[in-house]
């Protein structure tokens, strides 16, 4: 963790400066949390809730985080646990399967007002749906999010190779759905 | 000496097409990335077709819960507490009413904990919290919120550990 960082953390865990302090962190982390978040559950609205509730989360425990981790992974955590609770509990409420719920979300995509997306974008977000959970992250962590392997092993806290295997098999199916649909 | 070495020929006679190996890394990475004349190549950047409201990020704002946060750690979501030891207490006399007859005695050793867990996941459970803890009770007696104060972290870490199968419930901190 950086000076500024470890900076910004103890004045979030003082009473006095907390509120400037935690207005700080969401100017800083907002849109990267948001994308983050809106990759994984596709919606406006339900990113938008979630962000939210990772950002009332983040602040109401930051003083269990002890600066194993940087800031950012660890927020990061904390976003993806929240949209995969979202995602569980959507498909539970709906009755049908995580799997069944993404095919779901893409095809409300093309009635969605907040996305503008071509047919050859719309392709590509039902190629990252046709992907297994945790390959569908790994994708969308490195090529829109264009997060770097160190920082997706340490949100992850899997090793760089392991994702680094796991984006090479995603592509390649990405791929194969492109060519094939 | 005569050796049973069989003599080194770099070309034993066999040809390929011209330019062969000229076209082969051509052909290869045609086959894996452009076959299509569109533009469904990975090397191409494409967009995620996301937008947001106008003025979305500008007008972000996060709205803090009155109460602020304190020290205390919380390990377990209460509520799910109340929930699994609220259904626990209805099954335990539904089963009671049930097998009476049959001298078979309910108690949380004979307990399916999973039957609970996917009673309660299921969204069976259709009760107002406030009222679930009217039925928190443990040997006759009500369990007192200070009660949950007793209860020792690290069992609790390790009951979770062992019975929790999704782990996105239990936060990594």
């Amino acid at each position: 963790m950086d000076t500024s960082e470890n900076e910004l953390v103890e004045r979030l865990k003082h009473k006095a400066t907390a509120q400037d302090a935690f207005r700080e962190l969401v100017s800083i982390h907002k849109e990267r949390l948001y994308w983050h978040i809106r990759n994984m559950v596709k919606n406006h609205d339900d990113t938008d809730d979630i962000l939210q509730n990772t950002f009332i989360k983040i602040f109401k425990n930051i003083r269990n985080f002890k600066g194993e981790s940087r800031l950012f992974s660890w927020m990061y955590r904390i976003a993806t646990n929240e949209a995969i609770t979202f995602i569980n509990k959507k498909a539970r409420k709906l009755q049908i399967t995580s799997e069944d719920l993404q095919e779901r979300l893409i095809s409300n995509l093309q009635s969605d007002v907040y996305f503008d997306g071509n047919d050859i974008e719309l392709k590509l977000q039902r190629a990252i749906a046709s992907l297994p959970a945790k390959q569908q992250q790994v994708f969308n962590m490195k090529y829109f999010e264009e997060l770097k392997y160190r920082e997706m092993a340490e949100i992850l806290e899997t090793s760089e190779g392991a994702l680094k295997a796991s984006y090479h098999i995603a592509a390649k199916k990405i791929e194969e759905f492109l060519k094939t649909n | 000496m005569k050796t049973n070495k069989l003599p080194h020929k770099s070309k034993p006679g066999f040809k390929v097409p011209e330019d062969y190996f000229e076209a082969l890394e051509q052909n290869l990475m045609d086959s894996l990335f452009s076959d299509s004349k569109e533009a469904f190549v990975l090397n191409e950047k494409i967009s995620s077709g996301f937008k947001t409201p106008q003025r979305y990020f500008e007008n972000f704002n996060v709205e803090l819960p009155e109460k602020e946060a304190t020290g205390v750690i919380s390990l377990i979501d209460r509520r799910t507490l109340y929930y699994v030891a609220g259904i626990a207490a209805v099954l335990i006399s539904l089963f009671y009413g049930l097998f009476n007859e049959n001298s078979a005695k309910a108690s949380w050793d004979n307990l399916e904990l999973s039957a609970i867990e996917n009673y309660i996941e299921e969204g069976y459970m259709d009760m107002p919290e406030s009222e679930i803890t009217n039925y928190l009770y443990e040997d006759g007696y009500v369990i007192e919120d200070a009660d949950f104060r007793k209860v020792n972290s690290r069992a609790v870490v390790d009951y979770l550990d062992e019975h929790v199968e999704d782990p996105t419930y239990i936060f990594d901190y």
